[in-house]
């Protein structure tokens, strides 16, 4: 093992210390599911952005920009801005007024109903279980590629690292480590990516060279026809968009403030951290081919931290991408081990359940999860290619319901019928164009999710018009105006 | 409570805004495309805070506990 290797384990030998003292002091099921709404606003920052930046950002990102120009990749974060401060300062607020533990309680409560409840779940635990083995498989990717470890030895550090502060502190643990993780990848945008630029003798010097040798990086398109460039400027920024609403990793957070000026303030400091973060890491990455035309855009990232900066620092950004893998799962296994055992087994099995016993069970199902995404990361037929997909599909069943969670704390008249309907149609018709678009039934430009979330808010829309809100659910409404 | 907060951001995020186009953008044989993309990402942190600003002069946050 090299330099990097030990950097590494030192590092995550580090991060779990943390995320066990930071759960030293969880002892409640608030503690363990919404860190009892005592989070303070930097720390929900950092860990929004830890958790929705993974490896995926490090190296496929770097990796894109290098090939195709960086301007795309950053476009896509103008919509996580704008979607974060509207969550922030209009939309999250209503949410938090709502006391929620889990995203899946937001359909028990706005839209009473045990099928829209039970369909929220399942959507939380498949889509979460399906995200977890992608990034599970793109940190072991990662690890393999970095380190050198195999993939067996890097599911089982990695996801034995997750389990045990996941298991022991929840929220609380994810959220510390998270932020950790922002200050770490922030620090590796402003170091790694401006080290290319000081390479190629200062910005005046880089542009030069670029205007020679990579004119295409200063068009919006990059090496994209338009329509093309324009067909994914469109489906990245409504990913991001998906993935801000809708997200239930990413929406929990509203819930862990200590008010809701506090969330509105986190999501303002990331606002104006993003950009930096961004731009810094993915602008500076496009240069990188007139330095070193060799290097494939993949290995672009590992390349600048082993090559053109201080050993130290490269080996911290290395392992910044695997903490950026491990941040996102943290999230993910919190998530679905809350609607596990809180919106499943306690609801429909156990409905007399002692808060005790729902936290001792919260923990185990943090460890049935484990074992189920440990299956799924082995399976032998799952390519990269799968990862995308799963990615994909997780994203396109947030799509299905983001409608009704949005409109369900905007609009009056949205109603259980309307809410069922849309996210049951809405999300076969998904997977389905997911699928056809995989197989080459339909252009690669036709994205399913932008597809899906058009006609999952025409239902709600369409259905709701046609049926009438009950009397409590106008009154939750209005409890939360 | 720190109420010029939004402000602050706000001015944070337009000194950033600033010196990207002064030390980049503006050095580019082909500015407008590289221009617009910055400010998709950058322009909203500002308003951001300017509308944090006014909400909290307005006192718009129910159950501030600050």
């Amino acid at each position: 093992m090299d330099y990097y290797g030990v950097i590494a384990i030192g590092f995550l030998v580090f991060y779990l210390f943390v995320g066990i003292w930071a759960g030293r002091n969880t002892k409640t099921v608030a503690d363990h599911y919404v860190m009892s709404r005592s989070a303070p606003a930097f720390l929900i920052t950092g860990t929004l952005v830890a958790s929705n930046l993974s490896s995926v950002t490090f190296i496929g990102f770097t990796g894109t920009a290098i090939k195709a120009g960086p301007h795309l990749m950053i476009a896509m974060f103008g919509m996580t801005v704008i979607a974060s401060l509207c969550m922030g300062l209009w939309i999250g607020k209503y949410f938090y007024r709502l006391n929620l533990m889990t995203v899946p309680d937001f359909f028990q409560k706005r839209y009473p109903s045990k099928s829209v409840q039970l369909l929220a779940s399942l959507i939380v635990l498949i889509s979460m279980t399906v995200y977890m083995v992608s990034v599970m498989l793109g940190s072991t990717v990662a690890a393999q590629s970095l380190f050198g470890w195999s993939p067996k030895v890097s599911l089982i550090a990695i996801l034995s690292i997750i389990t045990l502060f996941t298991v022991i502190g929840g929220m609380r643990s994810v959220v510390i480590t998270d932020a950790i993780m922002f200050v770490i990848f922030l620090l590796g945008a402003l170091v790694i990516g401006p080290a290319i630029i000081l390479k190629l003798g200062g910005m005046h010097t880089a542009i030069e060279k670029a205007t020679q040798s990579i004119p295409h990086i200063f068009s919006w398109h990059g090496k994209m026809t338009p329509f093309k460039g324009f067909m994914i400027l469109l489906e990245t920024n409504i990913v991001s968009l998906i993935n801000v609403a809708a997200a239930p990793h990413l929406l929990s957070r509203i819930s862990i403030a200590k008010s809701e000026r506090e969330f509105g303030k986190a999501m303002l400091y990331l606002a104006v951290s993003l950009p930096i973060l961004i731009i810094g890491l993915l602008y500076t990455f496009g240069y990188l081919p007139a330095l070193n035309s060799q290097v494939e855009p993949v290995n672009g990232f590992p390349w600048v931290a082993r090559n053109l900066v201080p050993a130290f620092i490269g080996a911290i950004g290395l392992s910044g991408v695997l903490a950026a893998a491990i941040s996102t799962t943290t999230s993910l296994f919190q998530q679905a081990s809350a609607t596990l055992s809180s919106d499943l087994i306690k609801t429909y099995l156990k409905p007399d359940m002692t808060n005790d016993q729902l936290l001792s069970l919260s923990r185990w199902c943090v460890v049935i999860i484990a074992v189920v995404v440990y299956a799924g990361s082995l399976t032998p037929n799952i390519s990269a290619g799968s990862i995308m997909y799963a990615f994909l599909f997780a994203t396109a069943c947030f799509s299905a319901w983001l409608p009704s969670l949005i409109l369900g704390v905007l609009w009056k008249g949205a109603t259980t019928k309307g809410a069922f309907y849309s996210m049951a149609i809405s999300l076969p018709l998904i997977v389905a164009l997911g699928i056809a678009r995989k197989t080459g039934l339909v252009p690669g430009w036709l994205a399913p999710n932008v597809i899906g979330l058009v006609v999952s808010t025409g239902i709600l829309v369409i259905v709701s018009k046609l049926t009438q809100a009950s009397y409590d659910q106008e009154l939750i409404f209005e409890s939360i105006r | 409570m720190n109420k010029n907060l939004g402000l602050q951001c706000s001015i944070f995020a337009t000194a950033f805004y600033i010196l990207i186009n002064v030390l980049l953008v503006f050095r580019l044989p082909e500015k407008l495309d590289t221009f617009l993309i910055f400010s998709w990402v950058t322009v909203p942190g500002i308003i951001g805070g300017l509308i944090f600003y006014r909400m909290d002069k307005n006192g718009l946050w129910r159950g501030n506990d600050e």
